[in-house]
């Protein structure tokens, strides 16, 4: 009698045991892959912008519901119905999130949140919860539980790391009793932290420090950089970041070129820590007359201010008119069932873009990027520890940002942006 | 270290493969082939060397695959050429019913090139596929002169672990060649010329 082995199933076992060891990290890797794709650079000079607490306790819960989230202090939008009909997802009632360890270094158990922005992007693959050694008012020193590239993952954002732990409490610095990092230094560990400059240098980050005595529960989100560049040939680095969201991602293409049919310059901002109008709602490509204006030289070398979208202002060396913000979500599109309504999906990311046409002379002659602010009678941003549309009584939230002038760097000979391929 | 691991872990279940034997005749054969879906694109090119022993199936072969990429949306920007060393493990599964039908894994080793068309700038890199696959051969003229002429059908899903690796920077234009799939369609329409005239299936 003839016998017959089977097919090799031992073989087919090691090939599934393998696929599953090689996609165990399939999230994770592409943050942490080193690559960058016009990434901005904000100065010459490698330093920290900012550090300083976003928000308190509302990372990492389990489970991801409105008694939960509201017993940790986050906002939840209860109420919201969306414009398409569909039912809203958990991102847009609330801001807060459940498990990060799929996609961040270490873990975060109802943690706290914290933005770290550096003027030179970051080489992602050195980025770990041992280079952030944070001192808080108490003189308490703290290590974060989590490190990662998320939101600012795309290859051409990673300036900002966001880093999860117990960093302090909801009271303002005034409070005797408030806790809240006054000081970050960049430490060493066994890959210490790299920062990648003009031309592709590198530059070790240890000793890198950043101080503050601000708590975020005493002002919000501010700018720390604004970067004049021109539109380059279709939207490089944009969406790319080897990542499996990149794919699946409803917020993409959210470029200059896929929500605007026109558009020469783009003023890049660079947030201190994620923008929201509430905390909890993304923000619309159609708001920049709510929150922004830009500062320019007029043709008598008076300032005139960019306030309107649509409006052709007369500067200095020729005209400018401001088309919309971009670097959020989709482009509305009804029949698609988007619409720019508080079910928006943006990326919630440290970069928003307000896109420009006009002439390249009155470009050069822009100073600054304005947030009025309330104090100014536009909006304020907050960070996703923000009130939200419906906040809980009782519960303290993050502080609406200041009002603030950024200064607009002319990057249009020099376009100060850095790429490196990161794959050894 | 993890091409390292992935031989590690294949490399051991190969053999289980060619040890499967019938409990008597193991006729062998040794056939040259060609893979005609190399021709597809200008310069590509395939060679084959299939070694039968009785109803197990080994099999080298080298691929030159130029403009891998010229039906993808990346042909606008990029070229992609790739090479590879491809070694087969197969069993003919059921030899009395469909003597020709086979089945079993491709291991492939790459060398790929990535060329920006408006820099001429170019990446290279290598990396690690396998493809479990399912085959069929047979002999299209059984009898006479032409009979060692045989043909090899096959198809199966390539993966490639680490797929996520392969997104390329060009550092000088920041020009991303886009992430592959995870998994690919690989299949074959091999002719080939078999010089040992053993039978193909030992009969019960």
């Amino acid at each position: 009698m003839k016998k017959y082995t089977h097919f090799p199933i031992s073989g087919i076992s090691s090939l599934l045991l393998l696929l599953l060891l090689s996609g165990c990290n399939a999230i994770e890797y592409p943050l942490f892959n080193g690559k960058l794709a016009n990434a901005d650079y904000w100065s010459d000079t490698p330093m920290i912008l900012s550090a300083g607490l976003g928000f308190e306790s509302i990372i990492g819960l389990d489970p991801l519901d409105q008694q939960n989230v509201i017993r940790v202090g986050g906002s939840w939008y209860g109420s919201l119905t969306c414009t398409n009909g569909e039912e809203p997802t958990t991102a847009m009632l609330t801001s807060a999130t459940g498990n990060v360890s799929t996609v961040f270094k270490g873990d975060a158990n109802e943690a706290d949140a914290l933005p770290i922005v550096f003027s030179w992007p970051v080489a992602s693959e050195t980025v770990d919860i041992t280079d952030f050694k944070f001192t808080l008012n108490t003189g308490e020193v703290v290590f974060p539980t989590a490190a990662g590239m998320l939101p600012n993952w795309e290859y051409n954002e990673r300036n900002c790391v966001v880093v999860f732990g117990e960093m302090g409490n909801r009271l303002p610095s005034s409070d005797p009793d408030a806790r809240f990092v006054v000081k970050l230094e960049i430490v060493a560990d066994d890959l210490p932290l790299l920062l990648i400059g003009p031309g592709g240098q590198e530059f070790n980050a240890v000793g890198l420090t950043w101080t503050t005595d601000k708590s975020p529960y005493d002002e919000g989100p501010k700018l720390v950089g604004a970067k004049l560049n021109r539109l380059t040939n279709g939207p490089v680095g944009e969406s790319d970041g080897g990542s499996l969201y990149a794919s699946g991602a409803k917020y993409l293409p959210n470029d200059e070129f896929a929500l605007y049919d026109e558009g020469d310059f783009r003023l890049r901002m660079l947030t201190s820590g994620g923008f929201s109008p509430d905390g909890v709602t993304g923000v619309k490509p159609d708001l920049y007359e709510d929150f922004f204006r830009i500062h320019a030289k007029g043709p008598n070398g008076d300032t005139v201010l960019l306030e309107k979208v649509g409006v052709t202002y007369q500067l200095a060396g020729g005209t400018l008119r401001v088309v919309g913000l971009s670097d959020l979500g989709q482009r509305e599109n009804p029949a698609a069932g988007i619409f720019y309504d508080d079910c928006y999906q943006e990326d919630r990311d440290n970069y928003i873009d307000i896109i420009l046409v006009g002439d390249e002379a009155a470009a050069r002659n822009i100073t600054f990027l304005e947030i009025p602010g309330i104090p100014g009678g536009y909006r304020a941003f907050y960070n996703p520890g923000g009130p939200g549309p419906e906040p809980t009584p009782g519960i303290r939230y993050t502080a609406p940002g200041p009002p603030d002038l950024e200064p607009v760097i002319i990057a249009l000979d020099n376009p100060m942006r850095v790429s490196r391929d990161g794959s050894n | 270290m993890r091409p390292l691991l992935f031989l590690l872990l294949i490399l051991p279940s190969a053999p289980s493969a060619l040890m499967a034997q019938d409990t008597h005749a193991k006729p062998h054969s040794l056939s040259i082939q060609t893979d005609l879906l190399a021709y597809t694109s200008k310069g590509g090119y395939s060679l084959w060397g299939v070694y039968r022993r009785g109803n197990n199936q080994a099999y080298l072969a080298w691929v030159h695959y130029p403009n891998t990429n010229k039906n993808a949306e990346s042909a606008d920007d990029f070229t992609e050429t790739r090479s590879w060393f491809r070694l087969g493990f197969t069993r003919y599964l059921a030899p009395q019913q469909l003597k020709g039908l086979y089945a079993g894994v491709n291991l492939e080793y790459y060398w790929r090139s990535i060329e920006e068309k408006a820099t001429s700038a170019l990446i290279q890199d290598n990396y690690f596929a396998f493809a479990p696959i399912v085959g069929y051969t047979f002999s299209p003229i059984p009898e006479g002169k032409l009979s060692p002429f045989t043909v090899m059908l096959w198809a199966g899903a390539r993966f490639r672990p680490n797929y996520y690796r392969y997104d390329h920077v060009f550092t000088d234009t920041g020009a991303v060649f886009p992430l592959p799939s995870p998994v690919e369609l690989t299949l074959g329409i091999n002719l080939g010329w078999r010089f040992n005239f053993s039978p193909l299936v030992a009969k019960p």
